[in-house]
């Protein structure tokens, strides 16, 4: 390529970067540079046509529909914000003086039962190898627990799970090397490694079900073993029957 | 704090979002939505479940209004979440893709199965260049594009950024963005050359 060449499309280049319209490449035409060049020539041609073409594509629009579907469907995300700041704050020296810590307390454990729910629902879980089988059996555990519907000792699985597995795995949470827990019924403990993936990120599924572990930090933390602790025993119960029926 | 970025009307309204005024969330949506939703619509295009990643993207942003600090414009920060969820998007459609088909790609040249269904037509468009047949074979050729080169392009072209900006969106510098621009016009002109001749006659 020729000087003349280079110092022509470095021109080209400024002028497709940015505001680039078929209009601004147009200007070119006239170059001096190009009544030599057959090759320059074409490429402007090709860039111009390329301008059209890119230009004549349909804007995507978002309908006010859909934008209000995603809204609401937002809310509910943003109320379990909420609700976790509140436990936050609860937990500080400074708790909300509009919620009383009982109701902030049932709050964090119905949460925590839905998560749980929706975890043991599924059949597979992703998860970084490494994992133990006391973890498999926690988790196991808990999902056995809540088909008999014995709460408490679901819960408790649940934790021992939950702690089993944030402490080996939560380390591990950038690692690509994956495997599966086969949570299905009747199944054995059974690791599957999968194959490294040496630049694909961690699967959201993945970070989604450490989301939902992670969140039973809530029942095992102290600071809501605390708040529980501070209710009185006919105050519990009341919380307790509230949750059955909610 | 980074003050440079104070007069941004999306950082202004996350910091009021984080600073406790809940009403700047729903407008941080409205203003911004239709630009996540068109991004995503050019990134990936036909596929399935975008409403379910604007969701996501906006998701990413609520989880992040704690930790959530000014240094860049609002803009720029947002749509770096939806580069990173839209190549896992990717990612995962090829992985699925592989299961059933075996089809080699560069690294970083992962597409789904659309792209290379479309892809075809690329190469082999029919003789009548009607303007929807056209605009199938652009959509197909960006999306055939590897994923940084598509987006690059689509911002710098479609969205107007400057290369700095894109380049803290793909956590590149302004060189390589430079680069992956001039690159992925190189490939459209190869991918679209029948169209291109038609464009000019």
């Amino acid at each position: 390529m020729s000087p003349t060449c280079r110092a022509f499309r470095l021109l080209l280049e400024r002028r497709l970067s940015g505001r680039a319209t078929r209009e601004r490449l147009s200007d070119l035409a006239w170059h001096e540079h190009l009544f030599a060049c057959a090759d320059c020539r074409a490429l402007l041609e090709d860039e111009e046509a390329l301008e059209s073409l890119l230009a004549s594509l349909p804007e995507p629009r978002l309908t006010p529909v859909v934008r209000e579907r995603v809204l609401a469907r937002l809310r509910f995300a943003r109320e379990e914000e909420w609700l976790d700041r509140m436990l936050d704050r609860a937990a500080s020296d400074a708790p909300p003086g509009n919620l009383a810590i009982g109701v902030l307390a049932g709050l964090a454990r119905r949460r925590a039962e839905q998560r749980l729910d929706d975890l043991l629902a599924l059949d597979r879980v992703e998860v970084p190898v490494g994992l133990s089988a006391r973890t498999l059996g926690a988790l196991r555990l808990a999902r056995r627990s809540r088909r008999v519907a014995a709460r408490t000792v679901a819960v408790v699985a649940a934790a021992a799970a939950l702690v089993a597995i944030a402490w080996i795995a939560w380390p591990r949470r950038g690692d690509t090397n994956r495997a599966t827990i086969d949570l299905a019924q009747g199944a054995g403990p059974v690791v599957r490694p999968i194959a490294p993936v040496s630049t694909a990120p961690v699967d959201e599924d993945v970070l989604a079900a450490f989301d939902v572990l992670e969140n039973w930090d809530v029942l095992v933390s102290d600071d809501v073993e605390t708040l529980l602790g501070t209710l009185p025993a006919d105050a519990a119960a009341t919380l307790d029957g509230f949750e059955e029926e909610g | 704090m980074d003050t440079n970025y104070l007069d941004d009307a999306g950082v202004r309204l996350m910091l009021a979002w984080r600073a406790g005024d809940e009403t700047a969330f729903d407008r941080l949506v409205e203003t911004y939505s239709g630009q996540v939703w068109a991004l995503l619509t050019r990134f990936l295009p036909g596929q399935a479940g975008r409403e379910d990643l604007v969701q996501e993207v906006f998701l990413r942003v609520i989880r992040a209004r704690d930790r959530y600090e000014p240094t860049a414009r609002f803009s720029t920060w947002l749509y770096r979440i939806v580069f990173n969820l839209a190549v896992n998007e990717t990612q995962r459609a090829g992985a699925r893709d592989a299961g059933t088909q075996s089809l080699g790609s560069q690294a970083g040249e992962v597409g789904d199965g659309l792209s290379r269904m479309a892809d075809d037509r690329v190469l082999d468009p029919s003789d009548r260049l009607e303007h929807d047949d056209a605009v199938v074979a652009v959509r197909a050729a960006i999306q055939a594009l590897p994923e940084q080169q598509r987006m690059a392009l689509i911002l710098a072209k479609f969205d107007e950024m400057p290369y700095a900006e894109i380049a803290e969106v793909l956590g590149s510098s302004e060189k390589a963005v430079k680069s992956l621009v001039h690159r992925a016009r190189e490939n459209l002109r190869e991918r679209l050359a029948p169209f291109l001749k038609g464009e000019l006659a």
